[in-house]
């Protein structure tokens, strides 16, 4: 992409982020009622002392599906997406309805894991906002730095927050405190539930993939493994797939600013993982879609949620 | 370069170079002491920087060397043409600060005939390409293309085979090095102290460009000064074992023009080597570096492109990633050194902070954030870091 290219996407694309945040807490112009479906019915308090934190990561990677499908064009022809009145952009991003059922589906085994592991927690509902770690990632300092104040005083009453995705967890434990004062701990849920066993969708072998994040920058890289060995999941490794040094990541985080490389950098993972195995577990809602969008025929990618009961 | 040659070249390389880099590192367990020990060293030699180049240059100068400091590459290029002069045969050993001067076209252009003569950047030369690796720059090419380029461009009939190529490359230069005028090389480290400069290498190409041609000049940057031979020694062989290859084929220490003292204990120059020595050493961008809280963690690097072949966005981005001759994690850093914010940002929006150019970096630079760092100056000026 040629550099006046980029420059103007890159503007169209914090417009968009930060134009929806500030009116939804939510990056893109998707319907609140997603965020918190899968707590329907579940009865978890409002609130409290300790707070699941879904970030609402997972309930938005069928929009972000959607998205990047666009943004090959869109980054093109940035005044498109700049211009597109906000009816439009909802209508672009509207996800699959089957796609929004599986992703809430993976935070409600989440809440019922930790349910099960005797841990107690409320939740924010619609007062949840969203993280800001797009807009961090992807550069927006300033924006974020604004935003930050928006997602520390929504947590700012909780004691102990549960993160469930890596983004999410980096994001309050290595980013926000540089930018506010966070007093709540911060813990991931791998790190809370236990007793856990094989749900019966992985059958066999199974590859972890994992998370860049857990791995190599908040010291869970065993998380994922210790829960699946618990589980008797049977898992492949390989030093020059799985390393820590050599696991390479899914491509998501380009996915917004250079699609086709991310989808390589997706495919060329897939593909190192099926040698091992054709089902790869991920714990991550952005390894999820950007793995299952380029994974070879054949080949399954799962949550560890989802692995797991 | 077409796609499908990208992969397989990158495949194979990923394949062999990996696994052998940590085998090494096994094997040798205290090349990672001396990695650590040499990091150390580098941070003073980089906080210090002004008193290292004048303690250099003094040291090489009375070694009976010259000594040159280059503000920008084109007084890099001024001085050298003026040393090279016009109608000469120049050979060149692997470079990678000649290759951000663009020594090569402008010795060229001055009416000189140069060769490189490292295979890799000899190959790439022929077919008029650019670097995609920066100790292996022709990673891109298959043994396929490298034989067909010699076909093309030499005459030379040759088999689609690393041993033939490297033996067709061998008779060509073989001649060069006899009739050259000028050497030309760069360096892995430069001693403060006696003014010595250390080259690593396995081809045996910087050991003829050296002592073959009656004129060396060593041309690099002020980051590759150290403080003593004991360090400068340190980094050749941190620099090979984390390349790969343990130990080194060779090692050169060039410590002025060669002399001789076998007459009556008479010191005189020159003897078999060059009669003359000259260090071209480049700050174009380092300096302001050095002073800077982030970029300068990138002057500590010692270009063992490690970090390449660990960086999923290098190897998804057909090596062309960073501004040349620069590439990979540490290419993007470099580029923001050399080229400023604004020229590498379109580079640094693309790494996905994977994190594994970190974990396996010798010199432990957090290269991850040094390119955040330049991600968010980049997305701050044009985009107004999304403050609206
Ligand atoms: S950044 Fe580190 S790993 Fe990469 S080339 Fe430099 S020293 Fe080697």
């Amino acid at each position: 992409m040629r550099r006046a290219v980029v420059e103007s996407w890159l503007k169209a694309l914090g417009d968009l982020l930060i134009g929806n945040l500030r009116s939804t807490m939510l990056p893109l112009p998707i319907d609140k009622g997603l965020c918190t479906r899968w707590a329907e019915g579940l009865g978890v308090p409002r609130g409290g002392d300790t707070i699941i934190y879904t970030s609402c990561l997972y309930q938005l990677v069928p929009a972000i599906n959607k998205l990047v499908s666009l943004v090959g064009a869109a980054s093109r022809v940035p005044e498109l997406a700049r211009r597109a009145p906000l009816g439009l952009m909802r209508a672009l991003t509207r996800p699959d309805e089957a796609e929004a059922e599986r992703m809430s589906g993976v935070v409600r085994r989440i809440a019922e894991l930790l349910r099960r592991s005797g841990v107690e927690f409320g939740y924010l509902y619609e007062e949840e906002p969203y993280s800001g770690a797009l807009l961090y990632e992807l550069g927006f300092e300033e924006a974020f730095k604004e935003y930050s104040a928006v997602v520390a005083r929504a947590l700012g009453r909780a004691r102990r927050v549960i993160t469930i995705d890596p983004h999410t967890h980096n994001l309050l434990r290595n980013v926000l405190p540089k930018y506010q004062r966070l007093d709540a701990e911060v813990v991931n849920y791998m790190e809370l539930i236990k007793g856990v066993k094989p749900s019966g969708v992985v059958e066999g072998e199974a590859v972890v993939h994992d998370s860049c994040l857990y791995s190599r920058y908040l010291g869970l890289r065993d998380a994922p493994r210790r829960l699946l060995d618990e589980a008797g999941i049977a898992r492949r490794e390989d030093p020059y797939v799985t390393g820590v040094a050599t696991s390479m990541c899914c491509g998501g985080p380009v996915e917004s600013i250079n699609p086709s490389l991310s989808n390589s950098i997706a495919a060329a993972r897939a593909r190192d993982l099926s040698r091992l195995s054709k089902t790869v577990v991920v714990a991550c809602p952005i390894c999820l879609g950007n793995l299952s969008r380029n994974a070879p025929s054949g080949v399954r990618v799962v949550d560890l949620a989802e692995a797991i009961s | 370069m077409r796609r499908e040659d990208w992969s397989t070249a990158i495949g194979r390389a990923v394949e062999h170079n990996v696994p052998r880099t940590m085998s090494v590192l096994e094997k040798y367990p205290y090349v990672v002491d001396l990695a650590r020990e040499l990091r150390r060293a580098k941070e003073a030699a980089v906080a210090n920087m002004d008193e290292f180049i004048d303690e250099a240059m003094a040291a090489v100068k009375s070694l009976g060397g010259r000594a040159y400091l280059a503000a920008t590459a084109e007084e890099a290029r001024k001085y050298v043409e003026g040393v090279v002069g016009r109608g000469r045969l120049v050979v060149m050993g692997k470079s990678m600060v000649a290759a951000e001067v663009g020594l090569r076209e402008a010795l060229r252009e001055a009416g000189n005939e140069v060769w490189e003569t490292d295979l890799g950047e000899f190959l790439i030369q022929l077919a008029g390409e650019r670097p995609s690796h920066i100790i292996a720059p022709s990673l891109h090419m298959t043994r396929e293309r490298a034989a067909q380029v010699i076909r093309d461009r030499l005459g030379i009939d040759v088999r689609p085979d690393p041993a033939d190529i490297a033996r067709a490359a061998r008779e060509f230069l073989r001649e060069k090095f006899i009739k050259a005028n000028v050497g030309i090389t760069g360096a892995n480290a430069v001693a403060a102290d006696t003014g010595a400069v250390l080259l690593v290498e396995n081809e045996g190409n910087i050991r003829f460009t050296t002592v073959a041609p009656p004129i060396h000049i060593s041309v690099t940057g002020v980051d590759k000064i150290v403080p003593t031979l004991h360090h400068a020694m340190m980094e050749v062989l941190v620099q090979a074992a984390y390349a790969g290859l343990y130990p080194p084929t060779y090692v050169n220490l060039v410590a002025g023009p060669s002399s001789t003292g076998d007459v009556e204990q008479v010191r005189v120059s020159p003897a078999e080597g060059p009669r003359e020595f000259h260090l071209v050493l480049v700050d174009n961008g380092r300096r302001a570096a050095a002073r800077h809280p982030v970029l300068r963690e990138a002057l500590l690097c010692i270009r063992c492109g490690r970090c390449h072949f660990h960086c999923p966005v290098y190897r998804a981005l057909d090596g062309d990633w960073g501004i040349q001759p620069y590439s990979g994690p540490m290419g993007v850093m470099w580029s923001a050194v050399i080229h400023g914010v604004e020229k590498a940002g379109p580079h640094a929006v693309l790494c996905v902070h994977a994190g594994t150019c970190r974990e396996v970096c010798p010199m432990g630079i957090n290269i991850p954030e040094v390119i955040n760092w330049v991600r968010m100056q980049y997305v701050n000026k044009v985009a107004g870091g999304g403050k609206r």
